[in-house]
Parts: structure tokens; sequence; C-alpha cells
């Protein structure tokens, strides 16, 4: 996707270009300090709990090229971690805000379509 | 009860399709690409529609296939005739 | 058997020919995400979508099968195959996904029917 817009950098050393909506505009250059970087910029420290969902956002859209909007990552969490933790109410409490969105943005992924 | 709007002609995938979906209950109008069933008269849906399918007369006149639907004793609605069978039916669902 | 409120997607194009496909997947993606029950009809060659060896195709091209596999993530698990079309393409049922439930011709024009609400792409 390297003709998507270059909006801003998310570092100082300009090697991370976001697009207009905070997104890494090259995917593969996705790593775990570039998530912990944007967590940082949103006021989110990232811990055991929030990286097992990057894990699973990131394992779907692996497996089906696409982000998941809400439902389907209530879904796919339930399926990875359990039911505990396969409810909105907890991934809405880690991500505040939209989860779906932000999971996308930190997991290095494209905005999820069909996301409301 | 569906009306169903089938745009392209006789022989496309989308009548074929139509005429599949079509139910007992249903109406069917003819319009755009459509319009050329008027030139035949032996087209299943014809029979398979009986007094539930028409033509869509502006299209036709468009065509220049007005009176070969007439000669073809084929029924024809006006505008106002299709907005008022799109009222009579609960759903409408368009083959393009 | 279906719920009244269901919508019903209607795919009748194959992958790689137009858009129609993907719009008709987005529609239904789109109403999943929202809770919408969704049934998915495949009429003539809409029922490529299902092949399950299918590929990505030219570059930039999505492929269609992940989107497929993806529907049971957004509870679209009624995936209705048109038994005519299966026939007159000369596909068998086995080539393809594992969710497709074929339906004959003669119960589609029932099913149509049986939905409050109908896309047809």
């Amino acid at each position: 996707m390297s003709k998507t817009k270059i909006y801003r950098y998310l570092d100082l050393q300009n090697k991370y270009p976001l697009d207009p909506e905070g997104y890494l505009v090259n995917q593969a250059e996705w790593d775990k300090s570039v998530a912990s970087l944007m967590a940082e910029e949103e006021g989110l420290t990232l811990t055991a709990e929030h990286w097992e969902v990057i894990e699973v956002v990131r394992a779907f859209y692996q497996r089906y090229e696409m982000a998941p909007a809400m439902r389907p990552l209530v879904k796919a969490t339930k399926n990875a971690l359990g039911e505990e933790k396969g409810r909105s109410i907890y991934l809405m409490q880690l991500f505040p805000g939209s989860p779906a969105k932000r999971i996308a943005r930190l997991a290095g992924l494209p905005k999820p379509t069909n996301c409301l | 009860m569906i009306l169903h709007i089938l745009t392209k002609a006789p022989d496309s995938n989308a009548a074929t399709q139509m005429q599949q979906a079509v139910g007992d209950r249903d109406a069917v109008m003819l319009i755009e690409a459509a319009v050329i069933a008027a030139l035949d008269p032996s087209w299943t849906a014809w029979q398979q529609c009986h007094a539930r399918i028409f033509l869509l007369s502006e299209d036709l006149i468009a065509r220049g296939l007005a009176s070969i639907a007439e000669v073809n004793g084929l029924p024809t609605l006006e505008m106002n005739g299709f907005v008022a069978l799109t009222e009579q039916y609960e759903k409408a669902v368009t083959w393009y | 058997m279906p719920t009244p409120d269901a919508l019903l997607v209607i795919i009748r194009h194959a992958p790689h020919s137009s858009n129609w496909l993907r719009e008709g997947l987005d529609a239904a993606l789109v109403a999943g995400a929202f809770g919408q029950p969704v049934h998915l009809l495949f009429m003539g060659q809409g029922v490529m979508a299902l092949l399950k060896e299918q590929g990505s195709g030219g570059p930039g091209q999505k492929a269609t099968l992940p989107t497929i596999d993806m529907l049971e993530m957004y509870d679209i698990d009624k995936l209705w195959v048109s038994e005519g079309a299966l026939q007159s393409l000369q596909i068998s049922a086995d080539s393809l996904v594992e969710n497709a439930t074929l339906i004959a011709d003669q119960q589609i024009p029932g099913l149509f029917q049986q939905h409050a609400k109908i896309l047809n792409f």
C-alpha cells in the first residue's frame, strides 16, 4: 500500500509514516516497539492483556485479510482467549473508545472496513 | 408477494435468475433493456407470470417498440401504473 | 428456517469479473456487523465465489475466499447455493466450501417470500 498518503510520522526520526487517520502506512514496518510508540502517543500503556488481544487481531487479519469490526472482534477474542475476555465490555476497558479501530491501528493494520 | 423489476434483456442471466425466483403471486415489471421482450411473445416468462407481467410504456416508446408490443398483444403500464404496482407489493427486487 | 427479519443478500456474479460480488459481500458484512441476521443466496455464476480452490488473482486484487471464510465471524452462517446453478456450471458440491448448503431451485421462490428484506447483487 505504498500509494497511501503520508500525513505525518510516528517518531521524531521520521522512520514510521502514518496516514491521515494515524494508521501505519507500511504494514511491514510493524513490530512491538511501533505498537508501543503508538500506544504511548494515545496515552495507553500496553500490558500483557493488551498484547494478547493485539495478537488475536493480527491473527484475524492474517487469516481473513481484513481487520475485524467490533462484533467479529468479540467473537475472535472469545475463541482465542475464552468467554471472560470475549466480551465487548472487557475490550472497551482495555481499549476505551472504539476498540476495533484502536486495536487495528496498534496492530499495524489498515482501518477495519465495515467498521461502525 | 414481491414485485420483480427486470432491467436486462430476456436472454440475459439476470432474466433467467429472475424467472427462477418468481413465485406464484409475484408480479414482474419489465423496464429498460428488458422491454426487448416485446419482440418475443414466446418468451417463457409471459406464460409463467400470466396477467402479472408488464412492459413499461416509456421504455418501449424510447426504443420504437410500442406498436410491436401492441400487435403482439403484450400488457403495458405507464409510469404511474408502475408506481402503483410498487405500492401494492410489500417488497421489490431489481434484477440488473 | 429463516428468522422473519433476516436480510437476504443474493450473489449472482463471479469473482474477478466485476465489483458486484465484493459489494454484495460488503453489504452482508455491514449488516452482520450491526447484528442484523443475514442469509446469503448464491445463484448463477455467483456460486463460483464458494469454490474452495480459488486463489487471489492479479496484484491488488483481493481474494474472495478469506472473506467467505470470515462470514461466520460475523455470524453469517446460512450460505444457500442454487443446485441448478451448480449443475449448469458442472461444479460438484464437494468443490465448494464446507458451510455451503444446497437448495433446490423449486425452493428459491419460497426463500424470497420468507425474507422481509432482499438485496440483489
